[in-house]
């Protein structure tokens, strides 16, 4: 029986090891192309091994505008992300602990928000920025993202919220305690998790988002994704380039999810349960 | 007294900001971008007003040919990728669901294709999937399978890139039913132990009832994100061969910003919308009432 | 009484001296510093000539201080010209920044902004399929007055240089066609980053199998059929044939000399004529010699097969000259041979004429500056510089120059190439990208995949396109 069940344990670990693999090699590929010439990116038999050379990287960073990209990707990822969670979680909380009028007309209109694609309102967002004088600026792209993450943001937060036991706040609010206390002291240490996976995903999307970061930006305040069909020539994609800026595109990315991957799962799942 | 108005107003002074920015930031633009579908409109002829034309749009479209075609290769995207993505990540979940050593840094690496640009997504397989200098190919070839055609040819296209999508999110999709499945109250397993139930008939009638939520959930941010899903093939096909790999929201860009038609873009979003407004309403289950103040 | 007098006549003197001296600036959104006239004739340039007249000289230096900012593509011509750019701001102390996009994206970010009441661009570079339907959108700025006003039209010019093919197609608008020369014709854009086709080969494969370079179709087909049953792992003809933009140009290149046309002489859709069969014939039967996964090559993949060993031709834009030699993108540097692309078999030959323009928007602000830019932009000096670097040339002094054609050799085949150049080679016309991406390149692409045969491709697409003929109104 032991041996069985050692077995198991040992088929299933390569079974993780086998999905870490598929996952991990796409990844692996873009950072060893990156190492590449042109040229190299296309030898075949491969190099799977190549030693690291960093004149992609170098080109990178040195001919395009790309330190400006940086920080602007910066600015407007942090920027949204604050800004999209502490509103989110006043409004979560809201829906979450009060009955209202207007409480439904919120949250359906949430749920037909997250479903419109990005494309459609491409344009529109463009003549509404023109007019108010929002295109070519990081707050107007501040602003863009914190419409499309408000959405998610709330719907998640008010799962949260509501899996909390609502004893702790009745109770305060029977000692009188005014509902901002109960939010901020109780409500808020209580989901940190919950603000935890928001943050993360608010900043993902500020950070990835392509289409319109094209549209809305001008050459100052362009993004590190907009950047990246920069690569893209008449004379075809400069692979060692792209994978180049690729990687450094993924790395806060990496970071994130490294750095908060404890709180991230268990915040995954604590929601999970109770949505 | 006090409390009383307090408690009345202060969910609406809470919400007040989220619902200033949504209806500014969102709500105008995709109001703007919907009514659209009534009127014709083009990038080349943005300083004229928009020329009203009701339902002339919708009209051109049911009979465009290639409309109907945008609907069948975005019903078999959605489809085969949230059920591929449910189903494998379920199977790899109930694997790996007694606690495995190592499983923590494992976790991590689980979360790591979510997080990666979609434009980088589409430009690492691009490369994986070129038929003649591509990883892919030259890796089958070790194993003796001969190289495919990828993005290359119309009946491989949505296949492959179908495998992309799943590749991107069943890892996420695995570890958010993994904590599902271990929060599955342990009394209940083990009632089940005793009355002697097989592994299949826990599987059905204890662990997958307690994990209704959960599936119901995934299974509603799946098949959303995936309809709207769009960077990744553009970078990838373009929506060829063909127009093999053209999903609706392909359409929506190539009829906005190549056609130079934003009233058919938007009349084919509306209908996109109305499509999964139905199939989230076919998906949802019954709701348990919450505790509120 | 006398001493007033002259004094008066001074003083009378001075000032229509002084208002003689500083009329001839026109100081156009030079936001920076105000222009004193003596100031100006002080800092004049020597290399450049100066009308000895006083009044409206030509001046390199009198927009010094303003700031343009340019829209351009990520290709070779921009890539190239940007290290010369500072050499243009110590002329003209105008600075240039570059605003870089890729094309498809180029197209889209440009027609927005000719939306707007101020453009942030002050120069665009355009496709120049683009031509007119920016040009309908009201979105160019019409150069002729800008080339006869003697202040800011540099004498040196030579317009009549440029290759009348390549001026005609960049920027020559409302003519016997939309997009042609004609008899109240305008100008709205100058040459810069076009091309036209040529074919490329491997010199040492056909040495090796005593193969002649090719003239005919049939010489192709041959060539690629002996090349791929005898060397390992080659092939024949690379060409493009993913759905949309890339499959029609190359219906196009090769397709032109077989008579394949979009349109007829009353624009009604032609696809389904000999010529075009023929050629789509040719391009299947080229298919059987190609690489995998060849029935939906790009740009990239079309080029890479060559570049990388694969396939033994190509019939592609000039830019492949530069390209082969590219050590870090290509395996063959050293045994490509150029020259000129087939002809069809009763001697007709038409090659590309295509590339990229630039014009100025309507809505910029510093429209004159802007002129003063192109014009060193497409001046004699810069396009030599230029082609000494491999980028191809539009004028036709360039392209007999004797320092030029020593370094590439291969640019007289391009000068023989330019003068097959037809300006319609294809209908400019603001329909054809829909045309191209949804109906045309699908259609050819799916020929090629075999999801379709020719006849039955072509034959399908004449309905819808004709529609949008009717709508846009060139079929009554």
């Amino acid at each position: 029986m032991k041996t069985r069940s050692t077995l198991w344990t040992v088929l299933r670990l390569l079974v993780v090891l086998l999905i870490a693999i598929v996952i991990l090699f796409p990844v692996y590929i873009m950072v060893i192309t990156s190492f590449k010439t042109s040229n190299q990116a296309f030898d075949m038999p491969p190099a799977f091994f190549p030693s690291p050379a960093l004149f992609n990287y170098r080109a990178v960073l040195t001919e395009l505008n790309f330190m400006r990209y940086l920080y602007n990707s910066l600015i407007i990822s942090l920027g949204t992300t604050a800004v999209s969670i502490l509103v989110c979680i006043m409004s979560g909380y809201a829906l979450a602990r009060f009955n209202f009028r207007g409480a439904n007309i919120l949250s359906v209109s949430i749920v037909l928000i997250r479903m419109v694609p990005p494309v459609v309102i491409a344009v529109p967002m463009y003549i509404l920025w023109t007019k108010f004088g929002l295109t070519g600026s990081l707050s107007g792209m501040i602003l863009a993202y914190i419409g499309l993450t408000i959405p998610l943001n709330v719907w998640m937060l008010t799962i949260f919220i509501k899996e909390i036991p609502f004893e702790l706040e009745a109770a305060a609010a029977i000692d009188g305690c005014g509902y901002m206390r109960i939010l901020w002291s109780i409500v808020v240490p209580l989901i940190k998790p919950g603000i935890s996976v928001s943050s993360v995903f608010t900043f993902r999307t500020a950070w990835n988002e392509f289409l319109l970061a094209i549209i809305l930006s001008n050459r100052s305040t362009r993004t590190l994704p907009a950047a990246v069909s920069l690569m893209i020539s008449d004379l075809g994609i400069n692979w060692g380039q792209i994978m180049a800026m690729a990687t450094i595109i993924a790395i806060p990315a990496f970071i994130i999810t490294f750095a908060c991957s404890k709180n991230l799962i268990t915040g995954m799942t604590a929601g999970a349960i109770k949505g | 007294m006090k409390k009383s108005i307090s408690k009345r107003l202060f969910p609406y002074v809470f919400s007040t900001p989220t619902i200033i920015l949504m209806t500014i930031f969102m709500g105008f633009p995709i109001l703007y971008g919907l009514i659209l579908g009534f009127y014709r409109w083009s990038l080349a002829d943005l300083k004229n007003a928009p020329v009203f034309v009701g339902l002339q749009n919708f009209n051109a479209l049911f009979q465009n040919p290639q409309f109907w075609s945008s609907m069948k290769t975005t019903i078999i995207f959605v489809v085969s990728v949230v059920f591929v993505q449910l189903f494998l990540g379920l199977v790899i979940a109930l694997l790996l669901e007694k606690n495995l050593p190592g499983i923590r840094f494992f976790r991590s690496i689980f979360m790591l294709p979510v997080m990666i640009s979609p434009v980088v997504v589409g430009v690492i397989w691009k490369y994986i999937y070129d038929a003649n200098f591509g990883m892919l190919n030259y890796l089958l070839g070790l194993i003796g399978v001969p190289p495919g055609t990828w993005l290359s040819n119309e009946g491989t296209a949505l296949l492959s890139v179908i495998i992309t999508e799943i590749w991107q999110w069943t890892p996420f999709v695995f570890l958010i039913l993994l904590s599902g499945l271990q929060s599955v109250p342990g009394d209940l397993m083990e009632a089940a132990v005793v009355d002697g139930a097989s592994y299949f008939q826990t599987l059905i009638h204890v662990k997958l009832p307690c994990m209704k939520n959960i599936m119901h959930l995934v299974l509603t941010l799946r098949m959303i994100e995936s309809m709207r899903s769009m960077v990744v093939i553009f970078i990838m096909t373009n929506g060829g061969p063909g127009i093999s790999t053209m999903t609706l929201p392909m359409a929506i860009y190539k009829n906005a910003f190549v056609n130079q038609d934003l009233g058919s873009a938007s009349a084919t979003a509306i209908i996109l919308m109305i499509l999964l407004v139905l199939l989230t309403v076919f998906v949802k289950g019954g709701k348990e009432e919450d505790d509120k103040h | 009484m006398k001493k007033m007098h002259q004094r008066k006549l001074a003083l009378g003197l001075g000032v229509i001296l002084l208002l003689g001296s500083t009329g001839c600036s026109q100081q156009e959104g030079s936001t920076e510093k105000t222009q004193v006239q003596e100031l100006k004739t002080e800092k004049e340039q020597v290399t450049e000539t100066i009308t000895a007249d006083g009044e409206g000289g030509f001046d390199w230096k009198q927009f010094d201080g303003s700031t343009i900012v340019a829209s351009v593509p990520n290709n070779v011509h921009w890539n190239s010209v940007k290290e010369y750019i500072p050499e243009f701001t110590e002329l003209t102390g105008i600075k240039v920044e570059l605003d870089v996009l890729a094309n498809n994206n180029l197209h889209d970010k440009q027609l927005l902004e000719f939306s707007k009441p101020v453009s942030d661009f002050d120069v665009v570079a355009y496709i120049v399929t683009w031509k007119s339907e920016y040009n309908r959108a009201g979105g160019l700025e019409v150069l002729d007055p800008y080339f006869e006003d003697p202040s800011i039209a540099n004498p040196e010019y030579d317009i009549a240089d440029i290759a009348p093919a390549f001026f005609e197609l960049a920027g020559k608008v409302d003519g016997i066609k939309d997009y042609l020369d004609g008899p109240d014709a305008k100008l709205v854009g100058l040459p810069f980053g076009t091309e036209t086709s040529i074919m490329a080969y491997r010199k040492d494969l056909f040495e090796k199998y005593d193969i002649k370079v090719p003239e005919t179709y049939g010489d192709v087909i041959e060539a690629a059929r002996v090349i791929h049953e005898k060397e390992p792992n080659m092939y024949g003809l690379s060409m493009r044939t993913s759905s949309g933009a890339d499959s029609c140009h190359t219906w196009f290149t090769l397709g032109k000399s077989l008579g394949a046309e979009m349109f007829d002489d009353n624009w009604e859709p032609a696809f389904d004529n000999e010529g075009s069969l023929a050629t789509l014939d040719f391009m299947k039967e080229m298919l059987v010699y190609s690489p995998l996964g060849a029935e939906s090559f790009d740009l990239g993949a079309s080029d890479n097969a060559f570049l990388q060993g694969l396939t033994a031709m190509i019939i592609d834009r000039d830019k492949l000259i530069g390209l082969s030699r590219d050590t870090e993108k290509s395996k063959v540097a050293d045994s490509v041979g150029f020259a000129l692309q087939p002809k069809a078999d009763d001697g007709s030959l038409e090659t590309e004429a295509g590339g990229f323009a630039v014009g100025i928007p309507v809505n910029s602000q510093n429209k004159k500056a802007a002129f003063l830019f192109l014009q060193w932009l497409t001046s004699k000096e810069t396009e030599k510089a230029l082609a000494l670097k491999a980028v191809t040339p539009a004028r036709i002094s360039t392209l007999n120059d004797p320092d030029v054609l020593e370094a590439y050799p291969a640019f007289e085949v391009v000068k023989e190439a330019v003068s097959y150049a037809n300006p319609d080679w294809r209908p400019g016309i603001p329909e054809i990208t829909k045309i191209q991406s949804q109906f045309l390149g699908v259609a050819i692409n799916q020929v090629m995949t075999g999801a379709k045969d020719a006849e039955t491709a072509m034959k399908e697409i004449v309905e819808p396109v004709r529609e949008i003929m009717v709508e846009g109104g060139y079929i009554k």
